[in-house]
């Protein structure tokens, strides 16, 4: 799964799109874009609400094996060309004074940058660094879900001390949406990644099928899914592990939970005799 | 090749840091104020990054050297581990490097004169005892060697103490550094190997056996003593053949009476690293071999270590003079 965040709806709009995103009319805290495995909610301006938008719909998708996040917005800067797109390397917090680092993306065509997050818009440009108002209660929210590896900014600039902010909400779509080129393969480089993750998992449905064979307590629950997961990466299927658990022709015939559990050891141990 | 490079403020122009920067020409540099900013934070997937890592200049504050954990070490009464690193460029299955930190950036402390100065001052308050230096317990000591300048700092910075001691841990072909010392009977280079088929399946980007052994015979005809490793021991069907080969490629080359030392260890991990390392890597099939839990450490059941260690030491004592041979027993 891959969540967009955005703060305000010409921010997103490029996103929805490029990707052709549907409402959802489901949810009514926030306003949410989806289809198959991407998503893009429209938080509002401000810490407050990128922070509180972020763990809704992280709450939302908590089904999901792993979830990647970007963080789509504009942003100001001293000199930076109004329309460049930049991905964010460190995020500072001004009035917490926290500092984070989203890890960089490899291979990414955006150059990256320092931001500055701030409670109130910034007049006073720094050289260095973009301003923005979310970044840092994004990212900050965003680490309680996922690895900081799957989480990623991507500001374009949109005033700098010549060019004021624009209030136009036509023009801060166009500056995101002739950048969507190289954000898009941004995110499907953060989607191959995230997918990595995906497939190290086993998914809720077919967790509760397992446990549904028996009763499982803390520790056994902990042993049994460190078995599957690597008899599914061996190349088991989930249809062939229920079949070994259910038959009657096998080791392990009577369904209680250490029959079941030593059953999977051994096939374990079979499998890894050869590394 | 980095993804970036994290420079400490307090680093920032420390010459070795502008050194190792210009190497870097192309990756993005990212200040901040410690390293535990980028390293520590619990967010990380230690795998994810593995194949994509940073390097972090960092200043080391204090505790420089340190007393090596009890049965680490070569049987001398005085041993200490050094990190000027954190993490290794290599990325074996079996190492313990990878439950120990979140990150999988390499931390690189620039400050290398005051770790100079705490084993000099360790080395005085045993004057004329022998006090062993181990560089390779958080790292590989040599395998970062052109970017770090390691071995060209610390070989004549341990020649100067009469009574220190150097064993530096390794299994890269780096020693380009050290040919251009004059060798020094006090400063070890220790190869570790595994046999081939442990080495295809585990040692991800690590040099081949052969590379490694011609490494080593470089050390040997320039009169640098050398070590060997075999830890750890993995066990597969064909376990035994396997490491006797390795034995008879290493000796048809290296004279065992240049050898230092040789130890030999089975494949064993920390309770916590295990748990750690076999949650980033479910479809790792050594972390389902059939291990128990002894005392807080992961490894083989107790008879069939004994019987690995049984074969491999009796064909390893088919090459090596017994003096030379530290076994690693960590049950005792
Ligand atoms: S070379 Fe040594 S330190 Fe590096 S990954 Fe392998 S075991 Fe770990």
């Amino acid at each position: 799964m891959l969540i967009w965040v955005a703060a305000m709806h010409c921010e997103a709009k490029p996103v929805i799109d490029f990707f052709r995103l549907k409402k959802s009319h489901d949810h009514h805290a926030f306003d949410i874009y989806e289809k198959d495995n991407i998503c893009c909610i429209v938080s509002g301006i401000g810490k407050l609400n990128s922070a509180a938008a972020t763990a809704w719909v992280a709450a939302l998708h908590r089904q999901s094996r792993s979830i990647a996040w970007i963080n789509i917005g504009t942003a100001g800067s001293e000199s930076f060309a109004i329309g460049s797109a930049w991905s964010i390397n460190k995020i500072s917090d001004i009035e917490s004074g926290h500092r984070y680092y989203p890890v960089p993306l490899i291979n990414s065509q955006l150059p990256a940058k320092h931001c500055q997050t701030h409670n109130q818009p910034d007049n006073q440009y720094d050289s260095m660094s973009l301003s923005d108002m979310e970044a840092s209660a994004f990212f900050s929210t965003a680490t309680r879900f996922s690895s900081g590896e799957l989480i990623h900014c991507i500001k374009v600039v949109s005033d700098n001390s010549v060019t004021p902010c624009s209030r136009n909400k036509n023009e801060v779509s166009q500056l995101i949406q002739q950048n969507m080129k190289v954000i898009s393969e941004f995110s499907q480089a953060l989607i191959e990644i995230n997918q990595q993750i995906e497939q190290m998992g086993i998914s809720e449905t077919d967790w509760q099928r397992f446990l549904a064979q028996a009763h499982f307590s803390q520790t056994q629950k902990i042993q049994l899914k460190s078995c599957l997961r690597f008899l599914l990466s061996q190349g088991d299927s989930i249809d062939s592990l229920m079949a070994v658990i259910s038959s009657g022709a096998n080791a392990f015939s009577i369904k209680n939970s250490q029959s079941i559990l030593s059953g999977l050891a051994q096939r374990r141990i079979d499998f890894s005799r050869n590394l | 090749m980095v993804s970036c490079v994290y420079v400490e403020s307090s680093v920032k122009h420390h010459e070795r840091t502008l050194r190792i920067l210009a190497r870097f020409k192309n990756a993005p540099v990212v200040e901040i104020e410690h390293h535990g900013e980028v390293f520590n934070p619990s967010a990380q997937n230690f795998r994810l990054q593995k194949s994509n890592p940073a390097l972090i200049l960092a200043h080391k504050n204090n505790r420089h050297a340190l007393p090596t954990p009890e049965g680490y070490g070569l049987g001398g009464k005085h041993n200490f581990y050094f990190s000027h690193m954190l993490n290794c460029l290599y990325d074996c299955r079996y190492c313990f490097l990878q439950g120990m930190y979140n990150s999988a950036h390499q931390v690189i402390f620039v400050n290398y004169e005051d770790f100079d100065d705490d084993i000099t001052q360790i080395c005085a308050q045993h004057q004329s005892e022998p006090v062993w230096f181990f560089s390779g317990y958080d790292c590989d000591s040599l395998a970062y060697e052109p970017v770090t300048q390691f071995a060209n700092f610390f070989v004549p910075a341990f020649k100067k103490i009469d009574n220190a001691w150097l064993e530096l841990r390794t299994k890269s072909t780096q020693v380009r550094q050290l040919l251009k010392h004059e060798p020094c009977e006090r400063i070890i280079t220790a190869f570790s190997f595994t046999e081939q088929h442990s080495h295809d399946k585990l040692e991800h980007g690590v040099p081949s056996i052969e590379k490694r052994i011609d490494a080593m015979r470089l050390l040997v005809e320039a009169g640098w003593p050398i070590g060997l490793r075999f830890d750890p021991i993995v066990y597969h069907e064909n376990y035994q053949a396997s490491f006797s080969h390795l034995l008879e490629t290493i000796f048809s080359i290296i004279d065992p009476n240049c050898l230092h030392s040789v130890s030999l260890g089975a494949f064993r991990l920390p309770k916590n690293n295990f748990r750690q390392v076999n949650k980033l890597y479910p479809d790792e099939s050594l972390f389902h071999q059939n291990l128990v839990l002894d005392n807080g450490i992961v490894g083989y059941p107790l008879a069939q270590e004994e019987e690995m260690m049984r074969y491999c030491e009796q064909q390893l004592l088919q090459h090596i003079p017994t003096h030379c041979y530290q076994p690693c027993k960590w049950h005792e």
